[in-house]
């Protein structure tokens, strides 16, 4: 039976064969919480080196200790050869970790001659070579130049839709460029009416964004186009369908609080 | 202000830009670089894109290590408000 013991929390620090990279904010604010209110439950696997000790499992419970103001925490030591193994085993039963950690880290510890190749890491898992050759396709990084930034990757894939929908989605972000209010509208369709093509619904939220036209003027188009236009003091407001004129008011611009609203209405 | 929401584009962020300082050092024949905000910017910010800014926001909201490994190299956050980066090439 392994003995847990009190160790001051300066004499710890994180394992560099820990494999985790990012963590969830709001799941540390959750932990700090619950540390201030209650302790730490469950003790840290650390191990000794020179000078302190290494946390191989629970360094969020650390950082969570630690900014909850905690001196020592309960830890279990553990051997400092078999760090590596140990780490391996512990993390990958871990549902939070991302592929793209668990890749890293398996290959880093070939690269370390930890184990002799990938499959030696398989068979110490007890998994199938597939198994990890599955894992690291879907974690494999997508091109550098994918036009579109992070923030609206990561909303594309907080979408509740298949893989290969979200592909399409960002290869016709690059056509169809939306601004983020738009861009979430959109992908709330696509969520709500799967049937429809994804390119199709980008497209009409697209055209149905106002866009500039001209250096006073301003378009958007769904089932009529509507243009926007300053006209000294005034502001012309029409819809056309085609060259035909449907309807024209022109509001003062002091006013522009109406033209604002009869713009979001339409 | 824009928030970045997924762990995965968090750590596909770092990542990339780890694999972009592995380039300029391989071109430069540089084992070790400490990359600052002015340099960042030079490399993340073409074409009027905000990638400095993705990456603090990445490196600050997400990042629970002070160090990221992977097998070709490591990448220290010495300062993660203000983007300081150390490139070692492992």
């Amino acid at each position: 039976m392994s003995k847990v013991v009190y160790i001051e929390t300066s004499r710890l620090r994180k394992s560099r064969y820990n494999p985790r990279m990012v963590h969830d904010p709001d799941r540390h604010r959750i932990l700090v919480e619950s540390i201030r209110r209650n302790g730490v439950m469950e003790p840290l696997l650390v191990y000794q080196v020179d000078d302190g000790y290494e946390v191989l499992d629970g360094s969020r419970r650390l950082a969570a200790a630690v900014e909850a103001g905690l001196d020592t925490v309960p830890c279990i030591v553990v051997q400092g050869e078999e760090a590596p193994r140990i780490s391996l085993a512990i993390h990958f039963s871990q549902d939070d970790l991302t592929e793209s950690e668990l890749v890293l880290y398996v290959e880093r510890l070939v690269a370390e001659e930890v184990f002799q190749s990938v499959e030696e890491v398989c068979r110490f898992l007890g998994v199938s070579k597939s198994w990890f050759y599955t894992l690291r396709r879907a974690a494999r990084l997508g091109p550098l130049d994918s036009g579109a930034p992070a923030t609206t990757l990561a909303m594309v894939e907080k979408t509740r839709v298949e893989p290969e929908k979200k592909r399409r989605i960002v290869e016709a972000l690059d056509n169809y460029p939306l601004p983020r209010p738009m861009l979430r509208e959109a992908l709330r369709e696509i969520e709500e009416k799967p049937m429809e093509e994804p390119e199709h619904v980008l497209e009409r939220f697209y055209w149905a964004s106002p866009r500039r036209s001209g250096e006073d003027a301003v378009t958007a188009s769904g089932v009529y186009e509507y243009v926007l236009r300053r006209l000294g003091g005034v502001v012309e407001f029409l819809a056309r369908n085609g060259v035909e004129t449907l309807w024209r008011v022109e509001i003062p611009a002091q006013d522009l609080m109406v033209v604002r609203l009869l713009w979001q209405r339409l | 202000m824009p928030k970045m929401f997924s762990k995965t584009r968090a750590l596909e962020t770092i990542l990339r830009v780890g694999e972009m300082l592995a380039n300029v050092a391989e071109e430069k024949g540089l084992r070790e670089m400490v990359v600052g905000r002015g340099e960042l910017r030079m490399l993340l910010n073409r074409e009027n894109r905000r990638g400095k800014s993705l990456l603090t926001l990445a490196i600050q909201r997400f990042a629970a290590s002070q160090m990221f490994t992977t097998p070709r190299w490591t990448l220290e956050v010495a300062d993660p408000v203000k983007p300081l980066l150390i490139y070692r090439k492992r």
